[in-house]
C-alpha cells in the first residue's frame, strides 16, 4: 500500500507545517494583541491603557512575523493559479515552476 | 443536420449542469470562509458573503493555468495528455458527455441534499463521487489506487485526505485556541477582541481566495473537457477565456448566496464560538489549507474548516461542543463519495436506456425537478442571514416565530 504510506508521509509534513504556522501565527497575533491590551479595566472610570514603547514594538514585531505569513500564503494561492509552487531557496519566497 | 443540433444541445446541457454545480460549490462552502467571522460578530452575515463572494471571484480569475487533467486522478477518461480517450468521443463526444453530464448531476443533488440537512459536505468529493459513478455505469476505468510513485487515485486523493485532514486541522486549532485563550485571558476584552476582529477577517479572506482560485478551477477543467470532447476546442494547455468568467462569475454567485443553513452548523451547530477562538480557528484552518496545497497533498476545504471550528471548541476552556451535530457531519463525509457515486450511476443508466437527445434531456429535468424540489423544501424552514446567528435549538431550523 505505498498510496497510504506516501499519504501519511504527506499528512505528517502538513501537520508539521501546518502546526508551525496555523498555531504559531495566531499565537504570535494574540501575543500581539495581548502586548497592546492591557489588564482586564477593574471599573468603569479605570483609566485607558497605555502600552510602553517596548510593549507596543513587541507587539508589531509579532504583526510583522503575522504578515509576513500572509504574504507567503497569498504567493501559494498566486502559485496555485500559474500552476507554480513557492520556493525558499532564496530566503525570500518566490515563485518557480512545479516539477 | 438534426444529429449536429442535437449534440449542441447536450453540449449546452453540460455547460449549464457544470455552471450549476460551481454555483453550489460556492453557496456549500460559504462557511469554511465565514462562519467563525458570523459567529463571532467579527463581521455582519451579509458583510461576510460579499466579501468572500469578491475573494472568490479575483480567486478564480487567478487561475491562469488550469490543469485539464483534474479528473485524471480519480477516473480514466483522459489520455496524460488531457485529450479523452478515444472510444469516447465518437458522434461528438456523446459518450464522454453523458458521462460528465450524470456525474454533475450526482454531484449536484447530493451537494443540494446536504445543504438542505445544514451538513458541510465537501463539494469536490461530491463531484468526483458523481463522476466516479458515472464513469463506472458506462463501463470506464476508475483509478482506484495510484501506481505508488505519487498520491494518487480515489484512496490517495480522497479517502486518505477525508480521514486525515478534519484531525490535523482540529490538533492544530485545538492547540492554538487553547494558548491563545491563556494569553488573553486577563487581558481587557474590549481591546483583545477588537485585534482578534482584523485576524479573523484576513484568515477568512485567504480561505476565500484559495477556494476561488482551487475550486473554480475544477469546473473549468470539466467544461474545457466537454468542449474537447465535442470537438469545440482543441488545445489542452489553455481554456476558453469565456469559460475563465462564468465559473469565476457563478463561484462568486453561488458565494454571495451565502448558504445559510449550512453557515448555521458551522457558526452555531457545532460550538458557541467567542472571538479569540474564532481567530484560532480561522488561522488554522487558512494555514492548513495553504500548506496542503503547497505540499501538494490536497485536503478538503470544508473537512478542514469544520476540523478547525471543532479542534477550537475542544481547545477552549469551557467550551461544550455539541457532539451529535459533529456525529451527524461526519456521517455525511462518509457517505458523500458513495452517495454521489450512486446518483451519478443512475443518472447515467437513465441517459443511455433513454439514449440520443432524450437521455440527456430526461437526465436535466431530473436534475430541476430534484434541485427544485428541495429548494422548495427549504422555504418551509428558511435560514437566512436574520436568523442564521439565534440560539441552537437542536437542529439546523429556526423556529417559525423568529423568523423575520
Amino acid at each position: 500500500m505505498d498510496t497510504v504510506r506516501l499519504a501519511v508521509e504527506a499528512a505528517w509534513k502538513v501537520l508539521y507545517v501546518g502546526l508551525l504556522l496555523g498555531a504559531g501565527l495566531p499565537i504570535m497575533f494574540a501575543l500581539g494583541v495581548r502586548l497592546l491590551a492591557g489588564p482586564a479595566p477593574e471599573g468603569d472610570d479605570a483609566p485607558a491603557y497605555r502600552p510602553g514603547p517596548g510593549s507596543r514594538l513587541l507587539a508589531w514585531l509579532c504583526f510583522a512575523v503575522v504578515a509576513y505569513g500572509v504574504l507567503v500564503g497569498l504567493l501559494v494561492i498566486i502559485g496555485a493559479g500559474q500552476g507554480k509552487v513557492v520556493s525558499f531557496e532564496h530566503v525570500f519566497p518566490t515563485l518557480v515552476p512545479k516539477g | 443536420m438534426w444529429a449536429v443540433d442535437a449534440s449542441f444541445i447536450v453540449l449546452v446541457c453540460v455547460i449549464g449542469t457544470a455552471l450549476f454545480f460551481d454555483f453550489t460549490n460556492g453557496f456549500h462552502d460559504t462557511g469554511n470562509a465565514v462562519a467563525p467571522s458570523i459567529a463571532t460578530g467579527a463581521l455582519k452575515p451579509r458583510v461576510a458573503v460579499a466579501l468572500s463572494a469578491v475573494m472568490n471571484l479575483l480567486g478564480a480569475f487567478l487561475s491562469v493555468a488550469v490543469a485539464l487533467t483534474v479528473t485524471n486522478s480519480v477516473v480514466k477518461l483522459q489520455n496524460d495528455d488531457g485529450t479523452p480517450i478515444t472510444e469516447l468521443t465518437a458522434n461528438h463526444g456523446e459518450a464522454l458527455l453523458l458521462i460528465i453530464l450524470a456525474g454533475l448531476v450526482g454531484g449536484i443533488l447530493w451537494n443540494m441534499l446536504t445543504w438542505l440537512l445544514g451538513l458541510p459536505s465537501s463539494s469536490s468529493h461530491a463531484l468526483f463521487g458523481g463522476l466516479i459513478g458515472a464513469t463506472l455505469a458506462a463501463g470506464q476505468a476508475v483509478k482506484w489506487n495510484g501506481d505508488g510513485t505519487k498520491i494518487d487515485g480515489v484512496l490517495g486523493k480522497i479517502i486518505m485526505p477525508a480521514v486525515l485532514s478534519p484531525v490535523i486541522a482540529g490538533l492544530i486549532a485545538a492547540i492554538a485556541t487553547f494558548v491563545v485563550a491563556h494569553l488573553v485571558a486577563s487581558r481587557d476584552t474590549a481591546r483583545t477582541d477588537a485585534g482578534f476582529r482584523w485576524g479573523q477577517i484576513g484568515a477568512a479572506s485567504l480561505v476565500s481566495l484559495a477556494h476561488g482560485t482551487n475550486d473554480a478551477q475544477k469546473t473549468m477543467g470539466v467544461i474545457t473537457l466537454a468542449l474537447i470532447g465535442y470537438g469545440s476546442w482543441t488545445s489542452t494547455d489553455s481554456i476558453p477565456l469565456w469559460v475563465k468568467v462564468v465559473c469565476a462569475v457563478a463561484i462568486a454567485a453561488g458565494t454571495y448566496l451565502g448558504g445559510w443553513r449550512i453557515i448555521r452548523t458551522l457558526s452555531k451547530g457545532l460550538v458557541d464560538i467567542t472571538r479569540p477562538q474564532g481567530m484560532s480557528a480561522d488561522g488554522a484552518s487558512a494555514a492548513v489549507i495553504l500548506a496542503s496545497s503547497h505540499l501538494g497533498f490536497a485536503l478538503s476545504t470544508t473537512q478542514v474548516a469544520s476540523g478547525s471550528i471543532l479542534g477550537s471548541g475542544v481547545g477552549r476552556p469551557g467550551a461544550h461542543v455539541r457532539w451529535s451535530v459533529a456525529g451527524r457531519m461526519v456521517l455525511a463525509w462518509l457517505t458523500t463519495l458513495p452517495a454521489a457515486g450512486l446518483a451519478g450511476a443512475l443518472m447515467w443508466w437513465i441517459g443511455d436506456v433513454l439514449g440520443g437527445l432524450a437521455g440527456p434531456l430526461v437526465v436535466m429535468a431530473l436534475l430541476l425537478v430534484g434541485a427544485g424540489g428541495m429548494f422548495y423544501q427549504s422555504r418551509h424552514h428558511a435560514v437566512t442571514h436574520h436568523n442564521v446567528g439565534e440560539v441552537w435549538d437542536g437542529g439546523p431550523k429556526v423556529r417559525k416565530s423568529k423568523v423575520g
